[in-house]
């Protein structure tokens, strides 16, 4: 990449910027209330991909790896993307009664189960919560960011890895992003609960940034990968589905074999609806499909192949994050609408640009030590 | 392979300077080594206990399970504790061998061989427990589904059912795996022994092994196709495990984190008793060489991140419990905190959460006295854990009148100290009789070294 490139680079996230921001408050002004619901589909699906990133980058820290050196610089522009998303997750917390039964004080007033919660699905509680998760990721992604910075630009000691910092901030990944699913997600059906949730969104969070990251490979690489590189990156990404697949089949088969009322409140709405076949989809794209392909030595190692593969991973998650909020909402109705759109280009937009700017802004690298196996041209 | 056929191209008996120093030195300890009165010492003991398990068994057939302290409503105890606890052990050398290969960590060569033997004998222990809790074991082959004028079928929608061929297939694949890549190993024993009985054993085992081009090419398809099929037989054996608390109703057991939650588990307390067998046979054989103290560290480092999995799992089972609101489930909870067995519960979280924090530390982790003092709090802690779970959810589940304490008999205790002896007896018999460190593979490895590969 030449320095004329990152300046068009750098062109291209400001006008995506202007454009998104427009169409934000477009949003916002004319259908606030109906925005809100596609709203927190779309920012979910983000930071998904920015939480992602940065438990990616936590565990290379501690495995090493070539897989992990190639996507760096993808990962990394994702993790900077937080703050955008800790700044868009501020409107949210602001119309919770919009999106929670919980936070409606008319029906928490007639639910006794509601009330029994309220220790825990509280309106201020929530956004304390939401303001302390923040705090730690930023925190985390702030110390990750410099070190990893320092590292490229060779201030750090050679071979120098953060260990420490990546012990503690898998941990801290790991309750945060469970109590932040329960809060965002699984209290939607504030009847449910399932304690494998907040494995399943973190793990689906790893697999969204892998795939983003390696569709970006795919676009920034002009040269051909190692092939070593490619099969490796494919051994991966087929263990992130599996590891996805086993999750969420194991969290239905408990509660299917059981069949609870206050446990399948959350999979009737999904599957014996008109979002049964949104379900179908998810299965066949962010699993069979996927797996099928990933099993074969040659699609592994066929670069286009992979970067076909984990763009079809990324929209397969996104209509899976769109499976599990939007049938709270909308019952039965599966159709995407105007206002997803609008969410869509408008905060996608907005994270887009985040991650272009970050990206734009790590060149130049130094060379040596950037990327190997993918060429990078001008 | 021309280095590592170097061995066993010469038949009958090779020139013993052929033989390379590694091979050497580990098949001596096989074909050439006295037997010392430390291991005949623990061989006594092991046989002792072994004949305690044998005893136990027969007596508990003669008589029934009223010879146990289990009891409605308490009535899977000890038996299937131990079940869970044994089956877990051999998680580790499923791992070892099979996952590791597949991602190229080398690490795993020295200790792979007595990784994968622990987990044969530790299966094959695991899956007496559940034939024995049966009550009238000698029908334990109404599980599987044959023609009878019985009208008798399996509910292949119970995950006791998916136990019975889950124990079942990962116990023949275990074998399979061991014996496959035993057989090179074989070969050099048939070799380099020098007596008639030993040179015929060895020979019928080694299944004609000479170490042909054309040998080692099936070897390494067959080796790795064993070891993909392996990696997920190992996680469905272990969610099924986990299915045949969490499919039912009980509280404490219903939960969907149990699957992964009880791989994790296994994983934990597979490595603990790899590192419980690594320390004293490396220092016994002095195979410190081969075992190094970067290989206890390396376990060690795994040790403690399951170690943290699980911990993460008892927290989430305590939070999932409070935020149902369900009555059941967070009385199921106090009761594990301050009930009758509360002190299970703590000193399962002193051994598996509070004492594992000190891997964190290198000078720790590089200390094999520690380490082997840490492993068996390990898995004294992953027993009680299982003995937790198990009892707390069944002793007071959502009928008050018909709670009732669990007292273990002398009996449940025999079983349990004669399923160790018989294991330990395995092990010591193992470490005699076969190659506890795969030669091959170490000579491969010191070649790749020596060419300058990683």
């Amino acid at each position: 990449m030449s320095r004329a490139s990152v300046s068009r680079l750098k062109q291209s996230a400001s006008i995506l910027a202007v454009t998104a921001l427009i169409l934000y408050l477009l949003g916002m002004v004319l259908a606030a209330q109906r925005f809100f619901p596609s709203y927190l589909v779309v920012w979910l699906f983000c930071l998904g991909i920015s939480l992602g990133a940065m438990a990616i980058l936590l565990v290379h820290q501690l495995t090493g790896g070539a897989w992990g050196v190639s996507l760096r610089p993808f990962l990394q522009a994702a993790m900077e993307s937080l703050p955008v998303l800790a700044l868009l997750s501020i409107p949210l917390l602001f119309r919770l009664a919009d999106l929670y039964l919980w936070a409606r004080p008319e029906t928490v007033a007639v639910s006794g189960l509601l009330q029994q919660k309220g220790w825990y699905l509280d309106p201020s509680l929530f956004r304390w919560r939401t303001v302390i998760y923040f705090a730690l990721w930023l925190a985390i992604a702030y110390a990750l960011s410099r070190g990893l910075t320092q590292d490229r630009r060779n201030i750090a000691a050679p071979g120098h890895r953060l260990g420490a910092l990546a012990a503690a901030g898998l941990i801290i990944y790991a309750v945060t992003i469970t109590l932040a699913a329960t809060d965002w997600v699984m209290s939607l059906t504030p009847v449910w609960r399932s304690s494998e949730f907040g494995l399943l969104v973190g793990e689906g969070e790893m697999l969204s940034a892998f795939s983003f990251a390696l569709v970006c490979l795919g676009w920034a690489s002009r040269g051909p990968l190692a092939l070593s590189l490619s099969h490796d990156l494919g051994n991966l990404l087929l263990m992130f589905v599996l590891l996805w697949a086993y999750l969420a089949f194991m969290q239905y088969l408990v509660i299917w074999s059981e069949d609870l009322p206050g446990e399948i409140a959350w999979y009737l709405p999904r599957l014996e609806t008109g979002w049964r076949g949104v379900g179908i989809i998810v299965t066949v794209f962010h699993f069979a499909l996927p797996f099928v392909l990933l099993l074969s030595r040659r699609v592994k190692r066929r670069p286009l192949m992979l970067t076909a593969i984990a763009g079809s991973l990324l929209l397969a998650h996104l209509v899976d994050v769109f499976w599990q909020v939007m049938p709270a909402f909308r019952p039965g109705d599966y159709m995407p609408r105007w206002s997803d759109a609008l969410a869509m280009a408008s905060i996608g937009g907005l994270w887009l640009a985040a991650f272009l700017w970050r990206y734009a802004a790590q060149w130049p690298p130094n060379a040596a030590i950037e990327t190997p196996g993918a060429v990078h041209h001008a | 392979m021309s280095v590592t056929t170097r061995y066993t191209d010469t038949p009958p008996a090779p020139d013993e300077d052929q033989v390379s120093p590694i091979a050497r030195k580990i098949s001596d300890i096989v074909l050439a080594r006295p037997l010392s009165p430390g291991w005949l010492a623990a061989l006594a003991l092991a046989l002792a206990l072994t004949l305690v398990f044998a005893v136990a068994i027969v007596y508990l057939i003669a008589t029934g399970i009223g010879i146990w302290g289990n009891n409605v409503p308490v009535v899977w105890a000890f038996d299937i504790t131990n079940y869970v606890w044994w089956i877990a052990i051999g998680m580790a050398g499923t791992f070892i061998s099979a996952a590791l290969l597949l991602t190229r960590q080398v690490w795993r060569t020295s200790i792979n061989r007595f990784a994968e033997a622990m987990t044969v004998f530790a299966v094959i222990i695991a899956g007496l427990f559940p034939i024995l809790h049966l009550g009238r074991p000698w029908f334990f082959y109404w599980l599987a589904p044959y023609p009878n004028i019985m009208s008798l079928w399996p509910q292949w929608r119970s995950p006791l059912v998916w136990d019975f061929w889950a124990i079942l297939s990962y116990l023949i694949l275990s074998i399979l795996f061991w014996y496959m890549g035993l057989i090179p190993d074989l070969a050099v024993l048939r070799d380099r022994a020098r007596r008639r009985a030993a040179q015929i054993i060895y020979g019928l085992l080694a299944l004609g092994w000479r170490g042909e081009a054309r040998h080692w090419q099936c070897y390494e398809t067959a080796y790795r196709l064993l070891a993909g099929l392996a990696v997920p037989l190992v996680f469905s054996v272990h969610s099924e495990v986990a299915l045949a608390f969490s499919a039912g109703n009980t509280p404490g057991w219903h939960s969907t984190i149990f699957p992964p939650f009880f791989i994790a588990a296994a994983l934990f307390s597979g490595f603990a008793m790899a590192l419980t067998i690594a320390v004293p046979l490396r220092s016994v054989f002095g195979l410190k060489a081969y075992i190094t103290d970067q290989h206890l560290d390396n376990i060690a480092k795994v040790t403690l991140a399951c170690g943290l999995v699980v911990a993460y799992s008892y927290l989430v089972e305590i939070f999932n419990a409070f935020y149902s609101a369900d009555h059941y489930d967070i009385y199921t909870t106090l009761n594990r905190l301050q009930g009758p067995y509360a002190w299970v519960y703590w000193s399962m979280l002193l051994c598996n959460v509070a004492v594992p924090q000190a891997l964190w530390f290198g000078r720790v982790r590089r200390n094999a006295a520690a380490l082997l003092i840490i492993s068996i709090i390990i898995n004294l802690g992953m027993w009680l854990e299982r003995f937790m779970l198990i009892v707390t959810s069944l002793h007071r589940d959502f009928l008050p009148s018909s709670w009732d304490m669990f007292y273990p008999t002398v009996w449940d205790w025999a079983i349990l100290a004669g399923s160790l002896g018989f294991f330990g007896l395995l092990m010591l018999l193992f470490v005699r009789a076969l190659p506890a460190i795969s030669m091959f593979e170490m000579r491969k490895l010191e070649a790749e070294r020596e060419e300058g590969k990683p």
